[in-house]
């Protein structure tokens, strides 16, 4: 084992900050002498994508710290070490954790002059729904492989299920259809242990945060993630971005590093270079 | 959807191990102040998730040990989580290959021994799920502080191993999977896709080879020739900490899946091959299969199975066996002699201090003076606990002569706490008694304490009034008496108001409610205007002179409602004309007059112990001028002069029937009544009496108010 550079200089903190009568936990990356202008937000991915991609958030989060960039990374309500349970929260809760989170850094680090949210897979859209609500608190809108349409995501989770039921049962007991009816009632899907349903799933399906002007009042970067070399724009962010000078986008070749796969990823460096780099900009 | 909230209890912890990088983790905390643990548990990362696990398992599960009084450790190991440093390696299965090696065993003492540390920890539970199993395993193996096993999915086939690449499936795998071909095939769609060719016919061979071959030659034929008589990929680690841990007796849990197929492996790669060896060890190795469930309990159903499997491990096996093993080193006393209790005075005191049961009421003077006033009919049946001649433990309890009717109807002999039990209108009313135990011992403590009460056959029920419900030593007493098979219960639940005390009156005064801070300032003001005087007493002679005032002032304005007042027994007067002397000379006693003019229009009774103010009673003129109010002025004083004194607390005592304590205080705490009984043709009839009696209130309440 090495230890990592940022190591060194890193001020971290773990701790607890009040939220109503639930608490949210929250990990400052931090160095000792840093004079930053912009700190940065990380909006984790739902469920168990935030899980496989955790390492990737931390190591991000210190490297940039390291370079006298702070990054608060924090768990919603409903996950992580965050109070409340998962099927008692949706995209509103989220939002305002994500609210809660901007005004902790602004509190501990006054001396910033931006803040920037980074948001990651269900993540961006939760950053994008905070940037609308915060207005020009938010300087900068980072999003890794966007969730653009919460309908699309849901049915790339039941199609996980479908497989669950098959590995567990050795058939499909419940079709996707028969499921996404269950969640229409108000019933509950659980896929690996998270139910989804109620007003995270009728939330998720009704987002239109790509078309909401507020989110766009800001210098967005949005990158796509492709394993492969060939991995280029899709024509919805072509055409998001037409409409929208603000944004940058890019198509990034990266691993899926919020699935299980063979590999093991500490860190997205394709990501974490366009991020910086875009993060300078910003600053210039 | 009723769903238990997540636990809030929680703190963050980091212990770093030998080269230097920090582990972080989660602890999660029992209910209630105390910040000492004898047992703890430590639930390890699984692998590559955080310490959370798979959809928050560990913070589901940990619920079962907090609600039992053991906080849980939830730690990442180097490189995974929010931890610091960084694993090379960079396929999944070298960092499961290595975790399953032990990597981190070190890393993990490094939790334990700062848990001892800072909590004195001494025995700890761990384990967790797959990886965390096997390394919760390895730590146990030569760790004696290690007094359970907790595994969920326990690997005991090497990652990676070749042959298990070979896809040699084991004998509960295919049987699992004939039973899917069963399943299917009667279906259309799976022949459809067979004839298409996208079957899996490696698969499909494997699985029906054995059965196509028994058709032919009616013969049973092994197709692992190869195979040697120890699985190759059996993990030889797993296999040495499993007896060698089982074989120290200690116990462990091992939860699977029926779908998992780490279940399938334990099966038969490794209780097939020692079965006769393992059945020996039923007493301390337990398994349990979730049915239908995978490797992560990913179902709401699974995991209330868990917990509920856990719940009864924890209190049949792990608690009662290791607080049982702890309490051989402990010697016990039994104190049933009046001067032996009288000579205990500095032992009880010292112990006293040390307790999270520091309490007015549990000080040797109150106790005794309660001794000498109500002894009649009683016997002492105290129990002390010592470690090396050092007192750890005094369980003050006592015993009725004679037998009393339960509920009216049933024979009971009854244990039950000093200072409590006499007789309606001749009560003290000493709440906060308890158990004494030196803190973070009081598992086991309660535990040895049982066990000596349990040797004796002379009681049927033990009762304990008024206890703190979230004090360790209750909660410890309850896992005690439920891992030894008694039966204990909460009977009556009631709060005690108390104000937590801010560092300045004024601060107090901004936090109460507006009318009522309007109340109290008039109520000042208009004394100051009226020239009244407040005096504490200081000498005998002022202790004399104002507990005749206080008592004259009580029972005046009690006895005119018809009722007896606090003063109006011989048994209740003996033992506050004695107990004062002897609460004044050790600077606890609290007593204060209000004079207007000349005249005593209140006068309070207050003790002062441990930071602590306890109001105990009062007794006032109810006055024509409304604005100038004796009860109001009384508590105005006393709290501006424990706030002075640097106090934190302000203690109302039991609420009853006095809506007013609520004016003044924010906070509450629940004083409960606990019954421990044998679960006996006994207890059966006490509860059939209670219910009978609860029933005939009802009625009786009904029939008097049709007839009122």
């Amino acid at each position: 084992m090495s230890a990592s550079a940022a190591a060194m200089s890193l001020r971290e903190e773990a701790f607890f900050t009040p939220m109503g009568a639930d608490r949210l936990f929250m990990f400052l990356h931090d160095a000792e002498q840093s004079q930053a202008s912009v700190g940065v937000v990380l909006v984790h991915a739902c469920a168990e994508e935030k899980h496989w991609a955790h390492r990737v958030y931390v190591n991000f989060g210190r490297s940039l710290a390291a370079s006298g960039i702070p990054v608060l990374r924090f768990d919603v309500r409903g996950e992580g070490e965050s109070s409340r349970e998962f099927e008692d929260v949706d995209l509103d809760t989220r939002i305002e954790d994500t609210v809660a989170a901007v005004q902790t850094l602004a509190g501990r680090r006054p001396d910033l002059a931006r803040i920037v949210l980074l948001g990651h897979r269900t993540g961006s859209m939760v950053a994008a729904g905070a940037a609308a609500r915060l207005g020009a608190q938010v300087a900068g809108l980072a999003l890794w492989d966007p969730v653009y349409d919460g309908r699309e995501y849901l049915l790339q989770v039941l199609r996980q299920h479908l497989a669950t039921q098959m590995a567990t049962f050795g058939r499909v007991t419940t079709s996707r259809e028969e499921l996404l009816r269950q969640m229409d009632d108000g019933g509950w899907v659980y896929l690996e242990g998270y139910g989804f349903g109620g007003n995270f799933y009728r939330q998720l399906v009704a987002s239109q945060w790509v078309r909401d002007p507020r989110v766009f009042e800001r210098p967005v970067l949005i990158a796509e993630v492709g394993a492969t070399a060939s991995v280029k724009l899709s024509n919805r962010l072509a055409g998001l971005a037409a409409v929208h000078p603000q944004i940058t986008p890019v198509a990034v070749r990266e691993a899926p590093f919020w699935r299980e796969t063979r590999d093991y990823h500490r860190s997205a460096p394709a990501l974490g270079r366009v991020t910086r780099a875009w993060l300078e900009k910003l600053c210039a | 959807m009723a769903r238990e909230a997540l636990r809030l209890n929680a703190a963050v912890h980091i212990s770093r191990g030998p080269e230097g990088f920090g582990n972080y983790g989660i602890l999660d905390l029992p209910d209630g102040p105390a910040d000492r643990f004898d047992v703890a548990c430590v639930l390890v990362s699984a692998g590559i998730k955080p310490r959370v696990a798979p959809h928050r398992l560990y913070r589901k599960l940990a619920a079962e040990f907090t609600a039992r009084g053991i906080p849980v450790l939830r730690l990442d190991f180097v490189g995974m989580g929010d931890s610091e440093g960084e694993l090379p390696e960079t396929s999944m299965e070298d960092v499961y290959r290595l975790v399953q090696s032990g990597r981190h065993l070190v890393e993990v003492r490094a939790a334990m021994d700062q848990l001892q540390a800072r909590h004195g920890t001494r025995r700890f539970l761990i384990g967790g799920l797959c990886g965390g199993a096997i390394t919760g395993l390895l730590v146990a193996e030569n760790d004696p502080r290690v007094v359970g096993l907790y595994s969920i999915g326990m690997p005991v086939v090497l990652v990676g191993h070749e042959s298990t690449k070979k896809g040699e499936l084991t004998e509960s795998r295919l049987e699992a999977e004939r039973q899917v071909i069963r399943n299917k095939a009667l279906r259309l769609t799976t022949w459809a896709r067979f004839l298409t060719f996208r079957s899996d016919y490696r698969l499909l061979w494997s699985v029906t080879r054995g059965t196509l071959w028994r058709a032919l030659t009616g013969k049973r034929r092994t197709f692992s020739d190869a195979q040697p008589e120890l699985p190759p990929d059996l993990d030889p680690n797993f296999v040495r900490a499993f007896f060698r841990l089982a074989e120290q007796r200690v116990p462990s849990l091992l939860l699977f899946g029926s779908n998992d197929h780490h279940l399938w492996e334990y099966k038969d790669k490794f209780v097939a091959l020692w079965a006769r060896r393992i059945a020996t060890l039923t007493e301390v190795v337990h398994t349990h299969i979730v049915e239908g469930a995978n490797h992560i309990l990913g179902d709401p159903a699974w995991i209330a199975e868990a917990r509920a499997v856990t719940g009864r491990w924890l209190d049949a096996q792990v608690l009662r066996v290791a607080n049982q093993r702890a309490t051989l080193a402990l010697e016990i006393e039994e104190v049933r002699d009046e001067a032996r209790f009288l000579q205990l005075r500095e032992e009880w005191t010292d112990l006293l201090a040390r307790s999270a049961s520091n309490s007015v009421t549990l000080t040797w003077e109150w106790l005794t003076t309660w001794w000498q006033v109500y002894k009649a009919g009683r016997e002492l049946r105290i129990v002390l606990v010592r470690e090396g001649g050092r007192l750890i433990g005094a369980a003050p309890m006592l015993m009725r002569r004679g037998i009393r009717l339960s509920h009216g109807l049933v024979p009971t002999r009854r244990l039950e706490l000093l200072a409590s039990g006499e007789a309606v209108g001749h009560a003290i009313c000493s709440d906060y008694i308890n158990w004494i135990i030196e803190n973070g011992r009081e598992a086991e403590v309660s535990t040895a304490m049982l066990n000596q009460y349990s040797q004796h056959r002379d009681w049927d029920e033990m009762v304990l009034p008024d206890v703190p419900i979230d004090s360790p030593a209750v909660q410890a007493l309850q896992a005690a008496a439920r891992a030894n098979g008694l039966v204990c219960e909460e009977l009556e639940r009631e709060a005690c108001p108390y104000i937590v005390l801010p560092r300045s009156w004024d601060g107090y005064l901004q936090a109460l409610g507006s009318s009522h801070r309007y109340r109290v300032r008039r109520a000042l003001r208009d004394f100051e205007a009226v020239g009244g005087r407040y005096v504490v007493a200081e000498t005998p002679e002022q202790v004399e002179e104002m507990m005749r005032i206080l008592i004259d002032l009580h029972q005046a304005r009690w006895t005119a409602k018809g009722e007896l007042g606090a003063f109006g027994s011989k048994w209740r007067l003996g033992f506050h004309k004695a107990l004062m002397p002897l609460a004044l000379e050790k600077g606890w006693l609290r007593l204060g007059v209000l004079y207007a003019g000349e005249q005593a229009i209140g006068a309070i009774y207050n003790l002062v112990y441990d930071g602590r103010v306890y109001f105990y009673q009062s007794g006032i003129v109810p006055q024509e001028s409304s604005t100038l109010r004796p009860g109001v002025l009384l508590h105005a004083h006393e709290i501006t002069a424990a706030v002075e004194a640097g106090c934190r607390e302000y203690d109302f005592l039991k609420r009853g029937e006095s809506q007013y304590k609520e004016s003044w205080a924010r906070e509450s705490r629940d004083l409960v009544r606990l019954r421990i009984a044998r679960p006996s043709m006994h207890n059966t009839l006490t509860h059939v009496a209670r219910r009978l009696r609860t029933r005939a209130g009802i009625v009786k309440r009904r029939i008097q108010a049709r007839w009122s």
